[in-house]
């Protein structure tokens, strides 16, 4: 009994602490050179308020919500007074205090851009009567933004940065440069990859302007869709300057601090007005995912999909990630982060049965594991350099292969060889029984 | 490269390269996915291999849980597990081995492994963006 355990010990556990430690080695170095290279954070910075018209009666603009706590799905009645003359042309709503890491690869110069202060909520309503005014050098071009609007929505491959310059939205882009602190920068290349790290650490993104382009595009990396960032609405000016809108929340809406800022042009805009986000039990918030749902669902889903799993012979996961991304939009990087740990236990419960009776051969095992272990140290990484759509396709080719790897296995001949080899695996599994209870009334 | 091990009292002899690169190769698909390898390790060292399965039900579940211990830390260490997340999947996926096994004596395996081929087929053509699917 004693020398199974040892064996254990020395064939798993301890194999395993050396890669963990060798891995996590790797990566605090990692970490001490990016705190060496990167610039010191300066959290003044990110405390600027917006610079409202020094003052002037005449050029501010009044904003109002009828509640303070909302909960999500509910909707927001936006007021207020702008000067006369004037016109609300976007509203923008930033989640402050729930906060998500986005990380992407530019293909370009293949620079991986990463920063852990992505609001989880971000969205800017454009008035849709609204005519925007592109400079064009220097004759100045006017479009309606629901032309620009339609344009991009329908194109799958919309740039967030050029969208905003022909809708002028960028004069509401205000609160993300303002929570962001710095974005970190890698140079990636295949020699760094190789040996599992993400590139060459650069200096992160510290000017506003710079943190500003690059906290749009890691917005748009995590909403993907244009429409869920950006909304025509029909906000509402009287002539006495009055405006007033309605905005519906999304049901997974994150909990916590919002601010929403209604902007008329680049000089002339609200002060930022706060609002909470109440989410109240069965609804719970998932900071990672940056989603808040009944957990119910999840649950549910997770029971239902893992027990088709058991009964087919291939674990949940193969179904359950594909829906989870579907159904819930969470962003692929981490569904499969946290869906990946929860089969430790079972795979650690039957290596334990299997063991116990003899039926591991951990030479093989171990071989090809330490082969497995390498796939298992490239994979999460390669995950982050992925696209959406990448994962898809690569999903589906995989779910493709266990398709015909399932149809294959209802095949007269297959079936006819598995009762064959099940009744050997069966011989074999009372021999073994046997064989440890035998040891056993030895020993005592 | 080949590698003799012993099983039982029978000796076998496997291909090493060819289990080391598929074994890899699983492993970053499976990993990069989030899905556990099982389905198609087995297979690996069983039909590629010529490993008889016996031999194959312990020690290909030794290598998966390598890969799926090594990439769990990483994705951790990366900061993209919802530890939330996680243990409502786990609740789930721990009943389901109680309920599952239960089940299964009442169910014609080869009619569920049918059913199965054609949902996967069916979320594969979705996830691929294939047209006409509804």
């Amino acid at each position: 009994m004693i020398s199974k355990m040892w064996k254990w010990f020395f064939w798993v556990v301890l194999p395993l602490f050396l890669v963990i430690g060798a891995y996590s080695w790797v990566f605090t170095q990692e970490a001490k050179k990016e705190a060496s290279q990167g610039a010191p954070k300066s959290p003044e910075a990110t405390v600027v308020k917006p610079s409202v018209s020094e003052g002037s009666e005449a050029t501010k603009v009044e904003l109002k919500l009828d509640k303070e706590v909302y909960k999500g799905g509910e909707t927001i009645k936006i007021s207020g007074k702008v000067p006369t003359g004037m016109k609300v042309n976007f509203i923008e709503i930033t989640s402050v205090d729930s906060k998500v890491q986005v990380s992407r690869l530019d293909r370009k110069d293949f620079k991986f851009y990463l920063s852990k202060e992505i609001p989880a909520f971000y969205h800017i309503v454009i008035n849709e009567d609204y005519v925007a005014k592109i400079d064009k050098n220097g004759t100045i071009e006017e479009k309606p933004v629901k032309e620009v609007y339609n344009k991009w929505k329908a194109n799958k491959k919309w740039k967030i940065g050029e969208f905003m310059k022909e809708t002028n939205a960028d004069v509401a882009f205000i609160t993300p440069p303002k929570l962001i602190s710095e974005i970190k920068v890698w140079k990636t290349s295949i020699s760094k990859a190789i040996i599992g790290s993400r590139g060459e650490p650069l200096p992160s993104l510290t000017d506003k302007k710079e943190i500003k382009k690059e906290a749009a595009r890691l917005i748009q990396t995590r909403m993907k869709d244009l429409p869920k960032i950006f909304s025509l609405g029909k906000i509402k000016t009287n002539e006495d300057g009055t405006f007033e809108y309605s905005f519906k929340l999304p049901d997974n809406a994150p909990p916590r601090s919002y601010t929403v800022i209604a902007v008329v042009n680049k000089e002339v805009k609200s002060e930022p007005i706060k609002l909470t986000v109440d989410v109240s039990f069965p609804k719970i918030y998932f900071p990672v995912a940056g989603t808040s749902t009944n957990f119910l669902g999840p649950l549910i889903l997770s029971l239902a999909i893992c027990t088709f799993g058991v009964l087919m012979g291939a674990g949940g996961g193969f179904i359950l990630n594909p829906l989870l991304i579907m159904i819930y939009h969470l962003p692929h990087g981490v569904v499969a982060g946290s869906v990946m740990p929860t089969v430790l236990f079972s795979q650690a419960t039957g290596i334990y049965n299997y063991s116990k009776i003899g039926f591991i051969n951990w030479k093989l095992g171990i071989t090809i594991g330490i082969f497995m272990a390498l796939g298992g140290f490239f994979g999460p990484l390669l995950n982050q350099f992925v696209t959406l759509d990448e994962y898809k396709f690569v999903f589906g080719i995989v779910l493709l292969g266990l398709a015909a790897l399932m149809f294959w296995q209802t095949t007269p001949g297959y079936i006819e060889k598995s009762k064959k080899e099940k009744a050997i695996l069966e011989e074999f599994k009372k021999r073994a029984a046997a064989a440890k209870k035998a040891k056993e009334e030895q020993k005592s | 490269m080949k590698m003799k091990f012993e099983f039982w009292g029978e000796t076998f002899e496997a291909n090493m390269i060819i289990g080391a690169l598929g074994g890899f190769i699983i492993a970053v698909a499976s990993s990069l996915g989030g899905f556990g390898g099982g389905p198609f390790v087995v297979p690996l060292m069983t039909v590629i291999m010529g490993l008889p399965i016996y031999v194959v039900v312990g020690s290909s579940l030794l290598a998966i849980f390598f890969n799926t211990l090594m990439a769990s830390s990483r994705y951790y260490f990366f900061g993209q597990t919802d530890v939330l997340l996680f243990i409502i999947m786990a609740i789930g996926a721990v009943a389901a081995g109680f309920i599952g096994p239960r089940i299964a004596k009442r169910l014609s395996p080869i009619w569920v492994k049918r059913i199965a081929a054609i949902g996967c087929t069916y979320l594969a053509l979705k996830l691929l963006n294939v047209p006409f699917i509804p």
